[in-house]
């Protein structure tokens, strides 16, 4: 791997690593989705320390070249975040209407008692 | 018997009080219930002037959470039957009591008003492009549930208790009336159509305008053919 490209995977590592570290320290992201990133920032780390890994195992699975590798499997990273994130945003979606709901008809029982009382 | 009607109003102050005079005016023994779908306008004043009952949602749900809303309320309280009315005056009341008769006689779930099973029953048919997008909507939900229903996006229609406890927990919030058709259907709920008349809107906008008739067509489809599928798969689980 040559020296220019090692040093940019560093900086790029130390830029991933403190902006992980930040969400961790503010709680910003929940564990569970965490580990995805510990596992892309394990991945870099690796690529940083055994360049060989990342090419050797690029051609066991017959890529011509281990970036045609990094650029499928990170494709198919994103592709598989975004369907999780969809996901999330569904449910979230049907938790919110559902929290409108009960909340706009405990106001009404409210009203009523209120009303009532008077 | 008890019996509700669920209006669901998003900037309606043009039409709501009129459309809530008219069935207070009515020789019908029924209550109400406008849903005020977190409107911008002065709809939530006018419901609270005129002492009309009505829950306003804290923010817009759109029209199918804001129905869900309504037949939550019409569970909780034990109505029998619940009616789906809009807020816009497009729906005639004098149909309400030829809505609900299949429903008292135990003969089906659900009754849809339909505007286009009888074209001399109502003056109003919508546009044609709307008249197109309903008559696909319903071939596709002929081939997915092997039913024929005339408009399936008419929101003038009345479920009995049973299909009211099922929409309480589960009622689809993106197409509702095609999807909640479909849903019945696939679960062997009984539905029927009666032609009914209905007027243009009186006044303010409607949510599903022209241009984007094509791309809900498409959405709803899609929709149907999904929800036809996983319910199906659900049934067998």
């Amino acid at each position: 791997m040559p020296i220019q490209l090692k040093i940019a995977l560093l900086i790029s590592l130390i830029v991933y690593i403190f902006i992980v570290s930040i969400s961790v320290r503010h709680k910003t992201i929940r564990i569970n989705y965490l580990i995805f990133w510990c596992i892309i920032g394990i991945g870099m780390i690796t690529a940083l320390i055994i360049p060989d890994f990342v090419k050797k195992i690029s051609n066991l699975l017959g890529f011509k070249a281990p970036v045609n590798m990094l650029l499928v499997s990170s494709i198919f990273m994103i592709l598989f975040l975004i369907h999780d994130f969809t996901r999330i945003i569904t449910k979230e979606q049907n938790k919110n209407i559902l929290l409108i709901q009960e909340l706009s008809m405990l106001k009404k029982r409210i009203e009523i008692l209120e009303k009532e009382e008077k | 018997m008890k019996i509700i009607l669920i209006i669901p109003a998003y900037n309606e102050q043009e039409n709501i009080l009129n459309t809530v005079n008219k069935i207070k005016n009515s020789r019908l023994n029924i209550d109400y219930i406008v849903i005020n779908d977190g409107s911008k306008d002065n709809t939530e004043k006018i419901l609270q002037e005129n002492h009309l009952n009505h829950i306003n949602l804290i923010n817009n749900l759109g029209i199918g959470g804001a129905v869900q809303t309504g037949y939550k309320y019409a569970y909780e309280n034990n109505y029998d039957i619940a009616i789906q009315f809009d807020g816009d005056g497009q729906h005639d009341v004098n149909y309400v009591e030829k809505i609900c008769k299949p429903i008292i006689d135990e003969e089906v779930d659900m009754v849809i008003g339909s505007r286009y099973l009888d074209k001399s029953e109502s003056e109003f048919q919508s546009t044609f492009m709307r008249r197109f997008g309903s008559s696909i909507i319903s071939i596709f939900i002929r081939l997915c549930c092997k039913k024929k229903i005339t408009d399936p996006t008419s929101g003038f229609r009345a479920v009995n208790k049973k299909v009211i406890k099922e929409f309480a927990k589960n009622y689809p919030t993106e197409y509702p009336e095609p999807e909640s058709t479909v849903s019945l259907l696939v679960n062997n709920y009984n539905i029927k159509e009666i032609p009914v008349s209905m007027n243009a809107r009186c006044g303010g906008k409607s949510s599903i305008e022209l241009f984007k008739t094509v791309d809900y067509m498409v959405k709803v489809i899609f929709a149907i053919i999904v929800d036809s599928i996983s319910f199906k798969i659900r049934r067998k689980q």
